[in-house]
């Protein structure tokens, strides 16, 4: 009987990556837009303009998409916080 | 009537001329001139230019033009009398004192001849030539009837040590003042008619507004009620989901007010930069103050598409030391400048100086992207700025007032005073509107350059202030 481990678990887990579309394929975005999809993500912003997509992916599923014609990079997200109102230094 | 063409070396003061028509050679370190003239003419003047000289010397004149493909030779330049390079609008000319003379008179802003200078004689610099040797004094520029003496290497020298009189006692002072306060706070300046902030980056003097320039500012929205900002167009969009662009925080409202707010605010001193640029409210930080990556690249997509020239970011995360920029950050910024937007951001806070240097943060850190640091009124580094520590991107490109930067705040405080790179950012975001504004053929990289150009140098470390403070045109 399979179980699953915490490993799986994890690889299992979307992650939000940002994805940089090549420039010789920024007239093509839609085609690699769907290639994408095909390769396990889930979109939230197509940026045409800048040629960039963003999305969740399960992070086993990077490598692929890494691969994905079309595509320079890819890159997990990092998050921004800034300090609170009442603080001297923002 | 034909003239005689001067031989090289009349003017008494090159070495051995040899009147062949090529310059003499002078050993390293004395002074030299050639014995002719450069002229510069009219741009786009065309034949005029040519046709004045001609006029004025009798002397014959060869358009550079007519040795297209193979460019004038030495031999070439030597053997004629006059010769006009179109495409510089400068000519080279061999003339006698009385020819100059004639020409020096029919020197008008307004005409065809705009200057007349003494062609030098110039050296490849090695350390040789370079330590140990006597500043040349700059060619002089003949004017109509001009009377005084050129200048001397006596007046050259005595200037030379005044300059460095004057820079030892300032750095003296700097160093003096620069010792914190007790609660540690720069001593601001007065503040009655203008922050500090817009005194020491020129922005009164300025007859610039940002009209008709629009400017983006990513953060956490604005008070859209203001009353400073009353009337004034702006268009705004969240990209929270969840959130309206209305700030629930701040730190927007305080960005928007230095880059964009009003000449005449309610309360002085003003605090506003760009009076009559049009402000783009892109809410990429919730109200909480935390914002992602997807969200900002949302908006620069968004202020792109809306035309804006500047976007102002006071955002970003740390970043380790060794740490590379982000390749996705890099490309949108690349994009966004071939798309003639300039993207501005704050090298981040994160520093403990003077025990600890962190390195610009992200997106910041990106080779394509402004990083701003902080300076306070004394132009002494903020305690917090981040500097340029890593090899790759992460420069601080230039430094804005971050210190104790009084502007405007949500209902019902209204005005506020904070400090950190985030208020140094909106201050080279405002001044980019009307860098903008004076030159509407500079946008994207272009204008990035004409900030970093026209910046005020200062004796701080470019790891810590990149090409200086930020100034108004």
């Amino acid at each position: 009987m399979n179980q699953r481990t915490p490993q799986d678990e994890a690889r299992t887990v979307r992650v939000p990556v940002n994805i940089s579309i090549d420039e010789r394929y920024r007239d093509a975005f839609a085609t690699v837009v769907q290639r994408c999809k095909r390769a396990g993500l889930q979109v939230t912003h197509e940026l045409r303009g800048i040629g960039i997509l963003t999305g969740l992916i399960e992070s086993a599923r990077i490598e692929r998409l890494e691969r994905v014609e079309g595509v320079t990079h890819v890159e997990r997200e990092q998050s921004i916080q800034i300090a609170p109102p009442e603080s001297d230094i923002q | 009537m034909p003239r005689k063409r001067a031989a090289n070396g009349s003017n008494g003061r090159s070495g051995q001329g040899d009147g062949s028509g090529t310059p003499p050679s002078v050993p390293p370190g004395s002074t030299g001139t050639t014995g002719r003239y450069l002229v510069l003419l009219r741009e786009g003047g065309g034949k005029q230019g040519a046709q004045a000289l001609s006029t004025n010397t009798g002397l014959r004149v060869t358009n550079a033009s007519e040795f297209e493909g193979s460019g004038v030779s030495p031999e070439v330049l030597a053997g004629e009398e006059a010769i006009v390079f179109d495409r510089l609008g400068v000519a080279v000319v061999s003339m006698l004192p009385d020819q100059l003379a004639v020409l020096g008179a029919q020197i008008n802003e307004d005409g065809a001849i705009l200057a007349v200078e003494e062609e030098r004689i110039v050296y490849a610099l090695s350390e040789d030539n370079l330590l140990g040797t006597v500043p040349e004094p700059l060619p002089q520029l003949l004017r109509p009837l001009a009377g005084g003496a050129p200048e001397s290497i006596e007046d050259y020298l005595t200037g030379y040590r005044d300059a460095v009189n004057n820079l030892v006692e300032r750095l003296i002072s700097e160093r003096s003042s620069a010792e914190p306060a007790a609660d540690d706070v720069a001593a601001p300046r007065p503040e009655t008619n203008l922050t500090w902030g817009l005194q020491i980056t020129n922005v009164a003097a300025s007859r610039y507004s940002g009209r008709g320039v629009r400017v983006a500012v990513l953060d956490t929205g604005m008070d859209l009620g203001h009353p400073d900002f009353v009337g004034r167009p702006i268009v705004s969009q969240s990209f929270i989901t969840g959130e309206a662009v209305q700030d629930g925080h701040g730190h927007g409202t305080h960005c928007i007010g230095t880059a964009c707010g009003p000449a005449r605010p309610a309360r002085l001193p003003r605090y506003g930069i760009a009076y009559n640029a049009e402000i783009f409210v892109g809410k990429v930080l919730s109200n909480q103050g935390s914002g992602s990556d997807g969200g900002i690249l949302a908006g620069i997509e968004w202020a792109i598409s809306n035309g804006c020239a500047v976007i102002s970011m006071s955002l970003g995360a740390s970043a380790a030391l060794g740490q590379p920029f982000s390749r996705i950050f890099e490309t949108a910024a690349r994009r966004a400048l071939a798309a003639g937007t300039l993207i501005i951001a704050a090298a981040g806070n994160a520093s403990r100086r003077p025990q600890s240097i962190s390195p610009v943060g992200h997106p910041a850190n990106c080779p394509s992207i402004i990083a701003v640091g902080a300076v306070d009124s004394q132009l002494v580094v903020a305690p917090f700025s981040c500097g340029g520590l890593n090899p790759q991107g992460g420069q601080v490109d230039i430094v804005g007032p971050g210190v104790s930067v009084y502007s405007a705040w949500p209902r019902p405080r209204l005005n506020n005073t904070i400090s950190g790179t985030s208020m140094a950012t909106p201050h080279v975001a405002g001044i980019a509107a009307l860098h903008a504004e004076a030159n509407p053929d500079m946008r994207g990289g272009a204008l990035g350059w004409l900030l970093l150009q026209s910046s005020r140098r200062l004796t701080l470390p470019s790891r810590d202030a990149g090409g200086g403070l930020i100034q108004a045109p």
